[in-house]
C-alpha cells in the first residue's frame, strides 16, 4: 500500500491541508507546531477510526465549529487506487465514504458508513477486531502491532520495542498472518528462493496441480509406463509362445525317453525270444534226437518181436504138423478101429470079444481123463496169455494219459512263469513309484517344513520387535512421566491469562527516564530500569524505562518511579498475582518459566504418548502376529518326523532324476503317480490269480502225474510179471493152445467112439457091433476130416511161418540199416547244446516260445505307438517357437528390466524433486511461524552494520517482542540501550516490517535522537527502504534527509509542508 | 581347380534392439543392413567364386519390407553378378508360406538371378566344374531332425569338391535336440569337405580340420554374450580337397559389458580412446560421496552424450541403480547456508532413516546439484 494524496480539513491546529506523495521516499518538512504529527494522525484516524468515534473529539478543531475531515487516496498491493473519506463527527455522527478508481481520475462509490471501517480493515489486515467483536477491545482508536510498526506517533518513538503481535485484538488474526505470509518470503534468501524456485519448476515438470504424476503423453513418465508396458505385453506373449515350446519339448522328451525305454524293452524281449527260441529249437532237436533213436530202438524191439513170433509161428506149424501127424496117426488109428469095428462086428458074437472089449473100455475111459487134465492146462496157458495181453494194453492206454496230463502241466507252468514275470516286473515297478510319491511328499513336506521353520523365526523376529516396542514405549512413558503438566484447557487458559498480562504490562509503559546527578562525590547509586539489571554508578547517569526505574542511593533512600495510570496498573497487578497464584505453581512443578514452554511440553508430550501408544499398538499387533506363526510352528516336530521318514524312504533313489519326473509330470504328478499305483495293484492282482489258478492246476495234475505213474508202474510191473510167467510170446502161445486144443478135442472123440464102440459092444448086440462099426466108421470120417483140417491148418501155419521169416527178414535188414549210433551221438551233443543254453528247468516250450513272441509283440505295437505320439509331437514342434522364441526371451527380459528401472528412476526422480520442494516448503514455513526469528537476522543484520558491529543478534519472540540484544559477549535488555540507540533500533525493525509487507510507513522525527554518522547511515538505508515501499518523513530538518550520498534524489519527493498547511488562525 | 568361398550366416536383419533408446536401436538396426555391404566387399577382395549364407538372414520369416527391399536392394546394387549368392532359411525365417522367400513373393522377384534361394530339401548346384554344392532349408522355428545327415552322402568313387550349407545347432550347445540338431559327424559322414552352418553369434570351428563343420557367426553382434561376433569365414579349398578356414572381421560395432566400482575406475573408462565403436553396457556400483557422484554423473552424462554434445561411446546402455549418494556428511556441504536449507537436510537425512529412504537420498542430491546451480 502507498499513499497517494491526503487532504485536512479542521483537524485540531490544521483547517486545511492537501499533501501529495510520491512512490518512494517522501519528506514533508516544516517547522515545530505547524501540525506534522496531526497529518499523522489525520491518516491513522482515516484509516482506523470509526467516524462516530468519540476518540475523534481529540481531533475537533481549536476554533470553530466543524468537524474534522480526512480524505486519503491510496494505491493497495494492485496498484488500484482507492479513496476514504471521513466526517468525524464523534457524539454528532459523521459519515464515511469509500470510492475507488483506476486512474485516479474518475473515482466510483464503493460502500459508505461502517461498512466503510471493515472494508478497510480486511484491506489492511493490520490485526483490528471486527467491529463485532470488540467487545473488552479498548475503545477508539484501535491499538495494533502493525498499524503503531507504520503509524507510530512521534510521542514514543521506541515504544514499537515493548510491543508485540499480543497485542491485536483480532480473533482471526490477520495482522499476524499477513507478517507471517510476508516473512516466509523473507526466509528466502535469494539463494534460498532461487533453489526453492528450481525445485517448483522441476515438480511442475513431474506432478499436476493436484500433486499427481503427470501421465501426459509427452510426459517422459508415460513414455516409460508405456515402454514397460510394451515390453510386458510383448515378453508375455513370447512367454506363451516359450510355454507351448517347454510344453511340447518336455512331452516330445517324455516321449523319447519313452520310447527309448521301449526299444530297449524290446531288444531285451527280442533277446529273451531268441534264447527261447534257440533252448526251444535245442529242445526240439534233442527230441527229434531222441525220438530218432526212438523209433531205431523201436524198431530193434519190433524185429526181436517178429523174430519171436516167427518162432512162435515156426513152433505153431511144427505143433501144427505134430497135430497133423497126430490126426493122421488118429485116423490110421480110426481106419484101425474101423477095421476093428469091423472085426468086433463079426466076432461080436463070440465071448473073448466081451472080455476082450470091456478091458479096451476100461483103457479107453483112462486115456479119456488124460485127454481131459490136458485140455484144463491148455486152458490155463490160454488164460495167461491173455492176461499178458491185457497188461500190455492197460500200459499203453496209461501211458497216453500220461502224455496229455504232461501236456497241461506245462502250458499250466508257462502261465505260472508268466505270472511270476508279470509279478517282478511290477514289484520294480512300484518301487519305482513309491520312490516317486516318496520323493513328491518328501519334496512338499520339506517344503512345508522350510515354510514353517521360517515362519517360527519370523515369529521370534515378530516378539523381539514387539518387547523392544513396548520397552521403547515404556521408556518414552517414563520419559514423559516425571513432568507434571496439566491439561490442554488449563494450558490454554494460562496463555491466555499471560496474554492479558503481558498486554496490561505493555499498557502501563509511559516513557520514564531519570537522570541522576551526584552532588556529591563517592555516592554510589544501584539503578534498576523495567525490573531489569541493576547498575550501579558512581557517576551522572540518564535511565529510560517503560514502567518502572528503582533508585538505591546507598542506604540513604529507595526511590520507586512507576509509569501508567493507577488504573491500569492495579489491572496489571491483579492479573500478575492471577498469574503468581495460577500460573507459577503450574510452571514451578513442570520446571518450565512460559506458558508457551508449557504448551510446548504439552505438545510434546502428547505426542510422546502418541508415539508410545502407536508403539504399544504396533507390539500388540506383532505378537498377535508372533502368536498366530508359532500356532502354527507347534506342527514343526509332526512334519520333521515326516520328513526324516520321507527321507528314510528315499535312501539310495537318484533325487535328482525323480525331481526331474515330478517337475515334467507337473501338479498332477501325484493323482497320475497313484492312478498308476492302482493300475499296478490291479496289474499285480490279475497276475497272482493267474499263478495261483496256474499253481492251483498244477497241484492238480501233480496228484493225477503221480497216481497216473503209480498206476503204469503197477501196470508195467503186472505186465513184465505176467510176460516172464508166460514162456513165449503170447499171441504164438495162443496159437498153439488153440491148435493143441483142436487136436486134444480129435483125439477126445476117438477115445469116446472107441469106448461107446465098446459100450455097444459091452450091450452086446450085432446092431451094436454095427453101430460100433457105423462109429468107427463115423470117428474115421472125423479123423479123415480132422486131419484134412489139420493138413489144412498145418499147411496155413507153415505158409504163416514163411511170410513172418519172410518179413522177419526185411525187418532185420531194415533195422540193421538204421544208424542207432548216430542217434545216440545225435542225442548226446544236442544235450549238451542245450546245458550250454543253461539247461532251463522247466525245459522250455512251444508254450515259452509263444510267449515270448507275444512279449515281442506287445513291446512292439507299444513302441509303435508311441513313436507314433512322438512324430506327432515332433509335428507340434514346427508350428512352436522353439529356440528362436528362447533366444528372443532373454535381450526382452533384459529391456524390460532396464525399462522398469529406468520408470523406477524417473519416478524416483520426481518423487525426489517432490519431496525436497515440500520439505523446503515446510522448514521455510516452519521458520516463518516463528517471526522473531525470520525477522530478527535481517534487522539485527542492519542494526549490527549501523552500530558497527557493537550489537549482534536480536532475540525476538515468536509475536515479534524485542526481547534482548547481543552486545559485549552477553544480552542485554532494550532498556539498557540509551534512547537514541533504542530510536534507531526501532524505527530498523519498523522498516523491515514495512519492507516485508510492502506497505508505506511514516516516521515522525524519529531520529532526533541519533548522531550525524548514525544519521548519515540511515539516509542511506532509508533510500534503499524507499526503494521498496513508500516512506514518508516528517520532520523538521530538511537536510537530516535531502542530502543523498547517492546524489540521487529524483526518488525523494520533498513536500514543505508551511506551503501546504493552512493553520487555523488562533 | 581350387575354390574360394565367403560363409556367414546369422544376419538377423530386422532384429529389434528393445533394451536401447529408439535412436540406438535404430542404429543397431541399420548396422545389420550396412555389414551386408562390408560381407560383399570381403568376396571382392578375395574374389570368392560364391557367398554361401547360412541362415537367419531376416530375424523373422516376415520381416518388415524395409528389410527385404532394403537387402535386395543393397544386392542388386554392390554385389558381383558373377558370383552366385546362396540364401539359406534358417529357423528365425524358415521357409514357410508367405514368407519373405515366396517365390512370388516382392523380395525374390527382385533378387537377380545370380541369387539363389534354398527352397528345395535335395538342393544341389555347382559351384564351379568339380565342386558341389548341398544344401536343405529350415521350414520351422523348431524342428527334432538332422537336416545334414539328411543331405546325400558322398558315392563310392566321386572326387569332386562336396559342400554342405544347412542350419542348425551343433550337440554341444543347449536345446540341440529340438532345434535343428547337427551331428558332429554329419559332414564325415555325408562327405563334405566343408560343412557350411548357422545358428550360433560367435566363430567357431569343429573338427575334424580336413573336413570342417564352420560356423561363422554374426557379422553383427546382436547381444553382450555373443563370443566371438562380428566376423565372416574365408574358406579356401584346393584341387586336392585340402580346406583352410580363416577368420575375416567385418563388425562396426564391439559389444562390451564393463561394471565400474569406484569413481577411479569410471575415470579410466571414460579416458579410453576405443569407446566409439563401442556397444557398452556399463553398471556402475558404487556408493559416492556428493562431490564424487556429482563427477560420476557428470562423467556418465559424457559418455552418453546429449542432444548438443557427441557421445564418447558410440551407444551405451548404462545401469546405475547401484550408484548411491553416500549421504553421510552431506550436510557439511551445505555449511554456509541459511538454517532453512539446513533444517529441510537435517529433515530429508532423518527420512532417510525410514521407509522413505530412497527418495529422501534423491532428494538430497536434488539439493546438492541444486545448490552448486546456484552457487
Amino acid at each position: 500500500m502507498r499513499f497517494v494524496r491526503l487532504v485536512v480539513d479542521h483537524f485540531r491546529g490544521i483547517e486545511h491541508a492537501e499533501v501529495e506523495l510520491g512512490p518512494g521516499l517522501n519528506i514533508l518538512y516544516g517547522p515545530n507546531d505547524l501540525g506534522k504529527s496531526s497529518l499523522a494522525a489525520a491518516i491513522r484516524a482515516v484509516l482506523l477510526l470509526p467516524h462516530g468515534s468519540s476518540e475523534a473529539d481529540r481531533f475537533v478543531p481549536w476554533r470553530g465549529d466543524f468537524s474534522p475531515e480526512v480524505k486519503l487516496t491510496f494505491a493497495d498491493a494492485d496498484d488500484r487506487l482507492w479513496r476514504v473519506t471521513k466526517s468525524f463527527g464523534g457524539s454528532r455522527g459523521g459519515s464515511s465514504f469509500l470510492e475507488s478508481s483506476k486512474d485516479g481520475r474518475d473515482f466510483l462509490d464503493e460502500i459508505k458508513g461502517r461498512e466503510v471501517d471493515e472494508r478497510l480493515r480486511t484491506m489492511l489486515e493490520w490485526g483490528a477486531a471486527p467491529a463485532g467483536a470488540r467487545a473488552g477491545a479498548p475503545r477508539g482508536l484501535p491499538q495494533t502491532f502493525l498499524s503503531h510498526v507504520l503509524l507510530a506517533e512521534q510521542t514514543d518513538v521506541a515504544a514499537i520495542l515493548k510491543e508485540s503481535l499480543e497485542m491485536d485484538s483480532d480473533p482471526g488474526e490477520s495482522g499476524r498472518l499477513r507478517l507471517t505470509r510476508a516473512l516466509q518470503g523473507l526466509a528466502r534468501d535469494p539463494r534460498f528462493k532461487k533453489l526453492l524456485d528450481q525445485a517448483e519448476a522441476e515438480c511442475d515438470q513431474h506432478f499436476s496441480p493436484t500433486g499427481k504424476l503427470k501421465r501426459g503423453k509427452s510426459s517422459p513418465m508415460t513414455k516409460a509406463a508405456e515402454r514397460v508396458t510394451r515390453l510386458r505385453d510383448d515378453l508375455d506373449a513370447l512367454n506363451e509362445q516359450l510355454r507351448a515350446t517347454e510344453e511340447v519339448e518336455s512331452r516330445r522328451r517324455v516321449l523319447r525317453d519313452s520310447v527309448g525305454d521301449l526299444a530297449e524293452r524290446r531288444h531285451e524281449a527280442d533277446e529273451r525270444l531268441s534264447k527261447v527260441r534257440r533252448l526251444a529249437a535245442a529242445q526240439h532237436a534233442l527230441d527229434e534226437a531222441r525220438e530218432a533213436l526212438r523209433r531205431i530202438e523201436e524198431e530193434r524191439a519190433r524185429v526181436e518181436a517178429k523174430e519171436q513170433a516167427v518162432a512162435a509161428l515156426v513152433a505153431a506149424a511144427a505143433a501144427q504138423d505134430a497135430s497133423l501127424t497126430e490126426a493122421r496117426n488118429a485116423e490110421d488109428a480110426a481106419r484101425s478101429a474101423c477095421a476093428a469095428a469091423k472085426e468086433a462086428h463079426a466076432e461080436a458074437t463070440s465071448e473073448k470079444a466081451a472080455s476082450q472089449r470091456a478091458l479096451k473100455v476100461a483103457r479107453l475111459e483112462q486115456a479119456l481123463a488124460v485127454t481131459e487134465v490136458r485140455r484144463g492146462d491148455l486152458l490155463a496157458r490160454q488164460k495167461a496169455a491173455e492176461h499178458v495181453r491185457g497188461c500190455a494194453a492197460a500200459v499203453t492206454r496209461l501211458q497216453t494219459q500220461n502224455g496229455e496230463i504232461e501236456g497241461r502241466a506245462v502250458a499250466a507252468r508257462t502261465r505260472l512263469s508268466g505270472a511270476d514275470r508279470a509279478l517282478v516286473d511290477a514289484r520294480a515297478h512300484r518301487e519305482q513309484l513309491q520312490s516317486l510319491l516318496s520323493y513328491g511328499r518328501w519334496s512338499e513336506a520339506a517344503e512345508a517344513l522350510r515354510a514353517l521353520l521360517l515362519a517360527r523365526q519370523e515369529a521370534a523376529e515378530l516378539k523381539a520387535k514387539a518387547q523392544a516396542a513396548s520397552q521403547e514405549a515404556t521408556q518414552l512413558r517414563t520419559a514423559v512421566a516425571p513432568r507434571p503438566l496439566p491439561e490442554a484447557g488449563t494450558i490454554k487458559a494460562l496463555q491466555e491469562l499471560h496474554v492479558k498480562l503481558e498486554r496490561a504490562e505493555a499498557a502501563l509503559g509511559g516513557g520514564l527516564s531519570a537522570t541522576i546527578s551526584l552532588k556529591k562525590s563517592g555516592v554510589e547509586v544501584e539503578v534498576r530500569a523495567d525490573g531489569g539489571e541493576t547498575l550501579r554508578a558512581g557517576a551522572d547517569l540518564t535511565v529510560d524505562a517503560t514502567r518502572a526505574i528503582e533508585l538505591s542511593i546507598e542506604d540513604l533512600a529507595e526511590v520507586r518511579v512507576v509509569a501508567g495510570d493507577a488504573e491500569n496498573r492495579r489491572r496489571a497487578e491483579a492479573l500478575r498475582q492471577r498469574w503468581n497464584a495460577e500460573a507459577q505453581p503450574v510452571l514451578t512443578l513442570a520446571g518450565l518459566d512460559s506458558a508457551a514452554a508449557l504448551a510446548e511440553a504439552r505438545a510434546q508430550a502428547d505426542g510422546t504418548l502418541r508415539q508410545a501408544e502407536q508403539l504399544d499398538k504396533d507390539a500388540r499387533h506383532d505378537l498377535e502376529k508372533a502368536a498366530e506363526l508359532e500356532s502354527r510352528s507347534a506342527e514343526i516336530p509332526k512334519h520333521e518326523v515326516r520328513v526324516r521318514e520321507l527321507e528314510a524312504a528315499l535312501e539310495g533313489c537318484d533325487r535328482q532324476a525323480l525331481a526331474t519326473i515330478v517337475k515334467t509330470v507337473g501338479p498332477g504328478w501325484e493323482s497320475q503317480t497313484e492312478k498308476a499305483v492302482k493300475d499296478l495293484d490291479r496289474a499285480e492282482s490279475n497276475a497272482r490269480a493267474d499263478r495261483e489258478a496256474a499253481s492251483g492246476e498244477l497241484a492238480g495234475l501233480g496228484g493225477q502225474i503221480i497216481q497216473i505213474t503209480t498206476s503204469l508202474a503197477a501196470a508195467r510191473e503186472e505186465s513184465e510179471r505176467a510176460r516172464a510167467a508166460l514162456e513165449g510170446d503170447p499171441e504164438v502161445l495162443l496159437a498153439t493152445v488153440v491148435a493143441d486144443m483142436t487136436a486134444l478135442d480129435v483125439e477126445a472123440g476117438g477115445i469116446k467112439a472107441e469106448l461107446l464102440a465098446l459100450q455097444g459092444a459091452a450091450s452086446g448086440a450085432v446092431s451094436v457091433a454095427k453101430s460100433r462099426m457105423d462109429a468107427a466108421e463115423q470117428a474115421l470120417s472125423i479123423a479123415v476130416d480132422a486131419t484134412k483140417a489139420s493138413d489144412a491148418a498145418a499147411t496155413e501155419r507153415r505158409s504163416k511161418r514163411d511170410q513172418a521169416r519172410g518179413e522177419l527178414e526185411a525187418q532185420k535188414k531194415h533195422a540193421e540199416s538204421l544208424p542207432q549210433r548216430q542217434a545216440e551221438e545225435d542225442v548226446r551233443v544236442q544235450q549238451e547244446a542245450l546245458a550250454a543254453l543253461g539247461s532251463p528247468d522247466p525245459p522250455t516250450t512251444e508254450a515259452d516260445v509263444q510267449a515270448a513272441e507275444k512279449a515281442v509283440s506287445t513291446l512292439e505295437a507299444e513302441l509303435t505307438e508311441r513313436k507314433g505320439d512322438l512324430n506327432q509331437v515332433e509335428g507340434e514342434l514346427l508350428r512352436v517357437g522353439g529356440k528362436v522364441a528362447r533366444d528372443r526371451q532373454v535381450p526382452l527380459q533384459a529391456a524390460l528390466d532396464e525399462a522398469a528401472d529406468r520408470q523406477r528412476t524417473l519416478e524416483l526422480d520426481a518423487e525426489g524433486w517432490k519431496l525436497l520442494r515440500d520439505t523446503l516448503k515446510d522448514c521455510e514455513a516452519s521458520g516463518a511461524q516463528h517471526l522473531g526469528r525470520a525477522l530478527g537476522g535481517d534487522v539485527a543484520r542492519r542494526f549490527g552494520e549501523l552500530t558497527q558491529g557493537r550489537y549482534g543478534d536480536l532475540d525476538m519472540n515468536p509475536h515479534l517482542r524485542v526481547q534482548h540484544v547481543a552486545a559485549g559477549g552477553g544480552q542485554r535488555a532494550v532498556d539498557a540501550l540509551s534512547v537514541g540507540t533504542r530510536d534507531q533500533l526501532a524505527t530498523l525493525l519498523r522498516l523491515a516490517i514495512a519492507e516485508r509487507i510492502g506497505s508505506a510507513i511514516i516516521l515522525d522525527d524519529q531520529l532526533v535522537q541519533s548522531d550525524p554518522a548514525r544519521l548519515e547511515w540511515f539516509r542511506t538505508a532509508l533510500h534503499q527502504a524507499a526503494a521498496l515501499v513508500q516512506v514518508i518523513v516528517l520532520t523538521c530538518r530538511r537536510d537530516d534527509y535531502v542530502s543523498s550520498p547517492t546524489g540521487d534524489s529524483a526518488t525523494i519527493t520533498r513536500v514543505n509542508l508551511a506551503e501546504k498547511i493552512r493553520r487555523a488562525e488562533c | 581347380m581350387a575354390l574360394t568361398l565367403v560363409h556367414t550366416a546369422d544376419w538377423h536383419l530386422g532384429m529389434r534392439f528393445r533394451g536401447f533408446s529408439d535412436d540406438q536401436e535404430l542404429e543397431l538396426m541399420r548396422a545389420r543392413l550396412d555389414v551386408v555391404e562390408q560381407i560383399f566387399g570381403v568376396a571382392d577382395r578375395y574374389e570368392a567364386d560364391a557367398v554361401l549364407c547360412a541362415g537367419d538372414l531376416f530375424d523373422e520369416p516376415r520381416p518388415d519390407l524395409k528389410w527385404s527391399d532394403g537387402l535386395a536392394g543393397l544386392i542388386a546394387r554392390r554385389a558381383s553378378p558373377h558370383r552366385p549368392i546362396f540364401l539359406l532359411p534358417g529357423n528365425h525365417d524358415p521357409l514357410l508360406p508367405d514368407s519373405v522367400w515366396d517365390p512370388a513373393g516382392s523380395f525374390r522377384r527382385k533378387l537377380p538371378a545370380h541369387v539363389h534361394v534354398v527352397d528345395r530339401d535335395d538342393f544341389t548346384f555347382q559351384l564351379k566344374e568339380g565342386a558341389e554344392l548341398h544344401a536343405a532349408p529350415c521350414r520351422s522355428s523348431a524342428q527334432s531332425k538332422d537336416i545334414a545327415l539328411a543331405l546325400s552322402a558322398r558315392a563310392p568313387g566321386d572326387e569332386r569338391i562336396r559342400v554342405g550349407l544347412v542350419h542348425g545347432s551343433t550337440f554341444e550347445m543347449d536345446d540341440y535336440q529340438t532345434n535343428f540338431p547337427i551331428s558332429p559327424d554329419a559332414a564325415v559322414k555325408r562327405g563334405f569337405d566343408y560343412l557350411a552352418i548357422g545358428d550360433t553369434h560367435g566363430f567357431r570351428i569343429f573338427p575334424p580340420t580336413d573336413k570342417p563343420t564352420v560356423y561363422p557367426g554374426a557379422p553383427e553382434a546382436t547381444t553382450f554374450g555373443d563370443k566371438d561376433p562380428g566376423h565372416v569365414a574365408l574358406v579356401f579349398i584346393t584341387q586336392r580337397r585340402r580346406v583352410r578356414v580363416e577368420k575375416e572381421r567385418v563388425a562396426k560395432w564391439r559389444w562390451e559389458s564393463i561394471r565400474v566400482e569406484s569413481l577411479e575406475a569410471l575415470r579410466t573408462l571414460a579416458a579410453r580412446s576405443d569407446l566409439s565403436q563401442r556397444v557398452l553396457e556399463l553398471t556402475v556400483a558404487a556408493s559416492l560421496p556428493a562431490a564424487e557422484y556429482e563427477e560420476a554423473e557428470r562423467i556418465l552424462g559424457e559418455l552418453a552424450g546429449s542432444e548438443a554434445v557427441r557421445p564418447k561411446v558410440g551407444i551405451m546402455r548404462c545401469d546405475r541403480s547401484r550408484l548411491e549418494l553416500d549421504t553421510r556428511n552431506i550436510d557439511q556441504l551445505f555449511a554456509d547456508m541459511s538454517e532453512t536449507v539446513l533444517e529441510t537436510v537435517r529433515r530429508l537425512q532423518d527420512l532417510e532413516r525410514g521407509p522413505q529412504a530412497e527418495v529422501a537420498r534423491r532428494a538430497l542430491y536434488h539439493l546438492y546439484t541444486l545448490v552448486r546451480k546456484v552457487a
